[in-house]
């Protein structure tokens, strides 16, 4: 085949070109360590990509939003916890209260205690988080959980709104919990009123009435129990049947059917667990009624509360006696009550720090696997990389020197004279 | 008897033309188009004498351009395939580089603004967090604007490289038509005029790189070229103009147009595609429209997606969401996505609005609006050239006879194309270009201005009254529509607030909450409503405009509000959904999320950048070998040259010698005498 001297220089020319390109595009991967750096270089790799480093950014996103769920969840669990101490202090003066030994300045001493208490559970309850948001008031964050009421008691401010936070694509963890279903809405014991009639005619009234066994009454409630009197030749005598239904209920010591039984006033009518006292001359046919109310909730202050005023204002003797017991009584129940609803919320605080924790290992051990797939789809093979390299530059050195020797070749070169 | 000085000159003359040729072809060797040439040799017309002829001499018969026209013709249809694949690739490559992972592309701004979302999210009450959002929100939207507007700067710059290709080819049209005139006069003339035929060849040479071209030998010594589907260029000594003028469908792009010998002018645009204007004819419609309405689409997506979330939750000062982006229908978006046809029937009162319904069912075609007919019109999606039913069974290709300023609207691929004339009914010929997507990532802005302005919480929250006995719970509530009377009334309230109250464990009704002393019936009254156990229920009426789910087992007389959620700081129910937006495929008929919209598309980049890369090798080694097998034939070697100077330059010498001895023969003849 003819060459033309200007197919000589192109075909020398032409692998030079290309040699060097080739070089530099190698140094050029391998000064930076990647394989892929538009989408051209591998188009199928670069969604790829994409998806990993996405996957990549949600999964340290969703860590990220763990640990601010922990957080969150650790703030109210220490409040939490330092709440139950605060309870447990209450139920000790509760219990010491019970202790009919106490004279009525030790007891008003420990109303002062449980006063302070409350300053203590009110300030625990309206904890704020790092924006200074109040963390039980549900989605009312601005609003503080419990305020005092006017003329005593407290009210809850917030609302029923809980938080929740993305942790998976799938996930969302309840980061906070409303103070209404916590503190606001404790079960406190069943009790009663006694009415009278409006038409009874006698002057029979009633002085005490308690709880004096919650059990008992509480199988009784919500049945009411009628207490009728009649005055039969100067006897009075009372009978008490069970509302509705109008059976006969048992009473006294030993049991027996409250039916026509001697009334001596004053002294206590005791059945299903209560105990009432009736002073004066009922006259025939008058009726008292034991009225079941309506299960009560309370808020946990409140129930504090009704304790130290309970404790500051009842006085001694036995009336004042069995309406204390009955009072110190029934704050034991409600703060048990309390308990079950704040350990219910810290047990469940504690599945829910579980969760973030075994959710964040396995975003942890996805990230480490797309991490990895990545560095495979985008990461240069250095060794194939070098190889490559010393190849390259090797072919390259060839073509120039060969390109200089056949350049030198000539027929001019000897015709000189 | 041939005189022997005479031979011997004759010798001298042809060896001296053949020296001649030897250095043109030496000082020609590195000449661009030039063809080496040969001189031809022959003997001179002998004398008959004494019944022999005696030889007379050597002349010169031609000099001859050593060429192959079938090689030249492959070499100019091999340089048009290379010069398109180079100018393709020169475009593709700048994209591939604007839509590179790092810093450039999309993909990080995506990402930073969902994560900034999720943490805003997480933590609603953080006026720091909703900052974040917000210049993360921006930067997503600057960088959509930066992108389009360097797709539009590209798309500029091809406008101006074709417009300099176009001027380069009216110059070469011209250098042809001028060089076949001097041709035809030399060849007229005897002569062979080498050079000018090397000029020729150089200048289609150079034409074909810009452009494919068919040329045909017209037998008198002229060529006639052609361009694109047929239309002349150059027909022997005229050449015809190739300009540029606005599309008359789309004036926002030249096209390219011939004028014809009666001053009428014809499209060529899209019957080019070789050279480099083919190349950059198809960039600009394939690549670079494509890459706008991709990325158009992809703004719409993040604009609607979020815009309805937004618009469901309630921000910081206790007021309803509005728009967090753009909204994708406002009336300048709208104005822009339809472009009427320049020739369209006067008056110009056609008004073709195209509004986005469903993000999820956009292509990233254009469409093609024309009527046939005062009611009946052709509508057709560019990309695949499907129109009417075929596109839509909804679209008969039939409108209803209007009534002047009267709308009839068309539904298709998500689009709801209304379409009103004051006047009247829209006139055959009428042409509207709807490009849906093309604009949108440069219109994609922020509305959202003040952290507190980001509606992360619901607007309506759910309250179980403290004396409920049975076991039923209602779920926190969502919003549905934020334009029903309960929320557009009174802004920041809900107007009235509800309560649920259960006549049974099975029936329930909705009373108006406004004095929740005593609850009274709503305006309808909505009671006695059968209680349905299976969740989700639908509580509530769906007129109303928002909903809660309740569960379990209600006791009589138990009762639920739901109400606006004042003062509700601590909730992300609407953030909740706004981060759903990442992962949910709303993209091409809901099969891609955005990022995997976004990723596709660079795919689909470099895709076509790798094998415009590839063409370019392929077409380049294609055209080397042309190139080497022309000039294998054509082109000058040194050395052979070399031989040939020494050959005529021994041959000039022993002519020399012959005219030595016939001057001794003649001194001899001389010397008889003497």
């Amino acid at each position: 085949m003819r060459i033309s001297s200007q197919q000589a220089f192109l075909t020398g020319l032409r692998p030079l070109l290309e040699g060097q390109a080739n070089v530099t595009n190698l140094q050029e991967q391998i000064a930076t360590g990647k394989r892929i750096d538009t989408p051209a270089d591998d188009p199928i790799a670069m969604p790829q990509i994409i998806a990993l480093n996405r996957q990549i950014d949600q999964l340290t996103q969703y860590e990220s939003n763990i640990n601010l769920a922990r957080n969150r969840l650790n703030l109210e669990e220490t409040t939490l916890d330092s709440i139950k101490d605060s309870l447990q202090r209450v139920r000790q003066l509760a219990v010491q209260a019970g202790d009919g030994a106490l004279d009525l300045d030790s007891l008003k001493g420990i109303a002062v205690e449980l006063n302070q208490r409350i300053e203590e559970l009110l300030g625990l309850m309206n904890t704020r988080g790092p924006d200074n948001e109040y963390i039980f008031s549900g989605y009312q964050a601005n609003t503080p959980t419990f305020v005092r009421s006017p003329g005593g008691g407290f009210t809850y401010q917030g609302d029923e709104g809980q938080l929740f936070i993305p942790v998976s694509s799938t996930l969302n963890i309840a980061a906070s919990d409303s103070g209404k279903a916590l503190f606001d809405q404790i079960a406190v014991p069943n009790d009663f009123t006694v009415d009278a009639a409006v038409g009874n005619t006698g002057t029979g009234s009633v002085t005490t009435s308690v709880v004096t066994d919650q059990n008992v009454y509480d199988a009784f409630h919500p049945d009411s129990a009628v207490i009728t009197f009649s005055v039969s030749g100067g006897n009075t005598t009372y009978s008490v049947t069970r509302s509705p239904g109008g059976t006969p209920i048992n009473g006294g010591v030993p049991l027996q059917p409250l039916t026509n039984i001697p009334y001596v006033a004053g002294e206590a009518i005791a059945f299903e667990g209560i105990q009432l006292h009736i002073e004066g001359a009922p006259a025939d046919g008058d009726v008292f009624t034991a009225q079941s109310s309506t299960p009560q909730t309370l808020d946990v202050l409140s129930i504090v509360e009704q304790l130290a005023n309970g404790l500051n204002t009842l006085g001694v003797g036995e009336a004042g006696n069995l309406e204390r017991g009955e009072l110190i009584s029934d704050a034991l129940l409600s703060l048990d009550n309390a308990f079950t609803s704040v350990n219910g919320v810290m047990a469940q605080l504690g599945s829910r720090l579980n969760t973030l924790d075994s959710v964040e290992s396995t975003h942890q051990e996805i990230k480490l696997f797309s991490r990895s797939t990545l560095s495979e789809v985008e990461d240069l093979d250095y060794t194939e990389a070098i190889s490559l390299f010393t190849q390259s530059n090797f072919v390259l050195q060839a073509a120039q020197q060969s390109y200089l020797q056949v350049n030198q070749l000539s027929l001019f070169n000897f015709l000189r004279s | 008897m041939p005189d022997l000085l005479n031979i011997g000159l004759s010798g001298l003359n042809t060896s001296r033309a053949g020296l001649s040729v030897t250095g043109h072809n030496i000082t020609n060797a590195n000449t661009d188009g030039y063809t080496r040439q040969v001189a031809d040799f022959g003997t001179r017309q002998p004398e008959f004498q004494g019944g022999f002829f005696l030889g007379s001499g050597a002349e010169i018969q031609t000099i001859r351009r050593i060429s192959n026209e079938f090689l030249v013709a492959n070499e100019r249809s091999n340089i048009s395939v290379y010069g398109r694949a180079e100018s393709f690739t020169n475009v593709m490559n700048q994209l591939d580089q604007l839509f590179s992972n790092v810093s450039t592309g999309l993909s990080t701004n995506l990402s930073s603004f969902f994560s900034s979302l999720q943490a805003v999210t997480d933590d609603p009450t953080s006026t720091e967090a909703r900052q974040v959002l917000i210049s993360t929100a921006d930067g997503l939207s600057e960088k959509f604007t930066g992108l389009q507007n360097q797709l539009l700067t590209i798309r500029a710059d091809i406008g101006q490289q074709v417009e300099a290709v176009v001027a380069q080819v009216s110059g070469l049209a011209d250098e042809i038509a001028r060089l076949n005139g001097e041709i035809s006069v030399a060849i007229n003339n005897g002569g062979q005029p080498n050079d000018l035929l090397d000029q020729r060849d150089q200048a289609l040479r150079d034409l074909s790189k810009l452009m494919d071209l068919t040329v045909v030998d017209l037998g008198d010594n002229t060529l006639s070229v052609s361009i694109g589907s047929g239309q002349p260029l150059v027909v022997g000594t005229e050449t015809y103009a190739l300009t540029t003028q606005q599309s008359s469908t789309d004036p926002t792009v030249k096209e390219l147009v011939i004028s014809s010998r009666s001053g009428s002018v014809s499209r060529v645009g899209s019957s080019i595609n070789g050279g480099l204007l083919g190349g950059l004819l198809s960039a600009q419609f394939d690549v670079i429209d494509n890459a706008l309405n991709n990325l158009g689409r992809i703004a719409l997506g993040v604009s609607d997606a979020m815009n309805t979330a937004h618009n469901l939750g309630m921000d910081l000062d206790g007021n309803l969401g509005g728009n967090f982006f753009t909204d994708i229908n406002n009336a300048s978006s709208v104005a822009e996505r339809t472009i009427a046809g320049v020739n369209n029937s006067l008056p110009k009162d056609q008004v073709v609005a195209v509004s986005i319904s469903d993000v999820s069912q956009l292509t990233v075609s254009d469409y093609q609006l024309s009527f046939t007919g005062p009611n009946t019109y052709v509508l057709t999606r560019i990309s695949d050239g499907v129109s009417n039913t075929a596109l839509d069974p909804s679209l008969t290709g039939t409108l209803p006879a209007p009534a002047p300023g009267t709308s009839a609207t068309v539904t298709v691929d998500g689009l709801t194309i209304d379409l009103t004339r004051a006047s009247g009914s829209f006139s055959t010929g009428d042409r509207f270009l709807l490009q849906p997507t093309r604009g949108f990532s440069n219109d994609i802005a922020v509305e959202v201005r003040r952290s507190e302005e980001v509606a992360l919480a619901s607007p309506v929250r759910t309250e179980t009254a403290t004396t409920n006995t049975g076991t039923a719970t209602i779920s926190a509530g969502e919003m549905t529509d934020k334009s029903t009377a309960f929320f557009a009334t009174t802004p920041g309230t809900m107007t009235p607030p509800v309560v649920i109250q259960f006549t049974s464990a099975t029936t329930y009704n909705i009373l108006d909450n406004t004095n929740p002393a005593s609850p009274v019936a709503l305006v309808p009254p909505q009671t006695g409503l059968a209680y349905p156990p299976v969740s989700p229920n639908g509580i509530i009426p769906a007129s109303f405009g928002f909903q809660v789910d309740i569960t379990g087992t209600p006791a009589n007389g138990d009762s639920f509000t739901v109400e606006y959620n004042t003062g509700g700081v601590l909730d992300n129910r609407a953030g909740l959904n706004m981060v759903k937006v990442q992962t949910t495929d709303i993209i091409n008929g809901g099969e891609l999320t955005l990022e995997a919209a976004y990723g596709v598309f660079t795919q689909e980049v470099g895709t076509k950048t790798s094998s415009s890369r590839a063409d370019l090798e392929a077409s380049k080694t294609l055209f080397e070998q042309a190139q080497a097998q022309l000039l294998s034939t054509s082109g000058v070697n040194l050395d052979e040259e070399a031989a040939t100077l020494v050959k005529y330059e021994q041959a000039y010498n022993a002519s020399a010698q012959v005219i030595r001895v016939a001057r001794t023969l003649f001194d001899s003849l001389l010397g008889a005498f003497r």
